[in-house]
């Protein structure tokens, strides 16, 4: 097996290209000057998501409250308005 | 050590792994990038107790390994929309093509052969395979940079070995 390997023994070692370290730096440095960091954006995230949720929630609590006052007016056959005469 | 002189002492290292890995020199040239920046933003994560150049060895695998990922992914997209396109082009076959700059012209053909047989190999058993070959680790130090034990690196480069030679048997078959 090894003799099939051997030529694997005849490949040199190769410099890297000496725009790599500007191409680098460069890189670091735009990540750097971005705003937010990846922790921070998903703090943000997920904290609009928590907003969100809770604003459904709360509407469905208002349309659930109606649902039942509408149904006690209907049960004890109350006028639905505050008005003597009409 | 700051990331200056970091990149000084290891930037052959970390090319010649990725090259070695992917066999195309723009890729290596990618994921040089890529693990030098992802160095620059854990260097504060990096613990004492391990060598650095280990750490430095592990980044890159796994740099290679998701590269190699995302291509197939890329590969598998491009199959899937093809199915969908009325004029039928070319698949792009997602692998880039055999460019190794340390490769002498008149042992190319016979290379490219040994790596896209190592190419097939499981993931663990070519890393085991390139740092021991290649890189010219031993056993222990391979062991560490894949954290795992000096046998199960033993074993790994035997049946890398064993699957190789059945593949090369193989592909002389055809």
């Amino acid at each position: 097996m090894n003799d099939t390997l051997d030529p694997l023994n005849t490949i040199n070692r190769v410099d890297p290209p000496s725009f790599l370290l500007t191409r680098i730096q460069e890189r670091i440095k735009n990540k750097d000057a971005t705003f937010f960091s990846k922790k921070t954006s998903m703090a943000i995230s997920c904290s609009l998501m928590v907003v969100v949720l809770l604003n459904v929630f709360a509407f469905t609590q208002i349309t659930n409250k109606n649902e039942t006052k509408t149904s006690l007016i209907d049960q004890f056959q109350l006028l639905p308005n505050n008005n003597l005469y009409q | 050590m700051d990331f200056h002189e970091i990149y000084i002492q290891f930037n052959i290292t970390v090319f010649n792994l990725s090259l070695n890995y992917l066999q195309n020199k723009e890729d290596a040239e990618e994921i040089t990038q890529d693990t030098f920046v992802a160095i620059h933003t854990s260097l504060h994560t990096f613990k004492e107790n391990s060598q650095l150049s280990t750490w430095i060895y592990r980044i890159t695998i796994n740099q290679c390994l998701d590269f190699i990922k995302a291509k197939k992914r890329k590969k598998r997209f491009a199959i899937f929309t093809e199915l969908f396109k009325d004029n039928r082009e070319e698949i792009n076959s997602g692998s880039s093509s055999f460019d190794h700059p340390g490769v002498l012209l008149e042992q190319k053909e016979t290379i490219s052969r040994i790596f896209s047989s190592i190419n097939q190999l499981p993931s663990q058993q070519k890393t085991a395979l390139i740092l021991s070959k290649l890189e010219n680790k031993s056993q222990k130090e391979i062991a560490e940079i894949m954290n795992t034990t000096p046998k199960a690196v033993e074993s790994l480069i035997q049946r890398a070995k064993k699957n190789l030679s059945e593949k090369l048997n193989q592909a002389k078959e055809i």
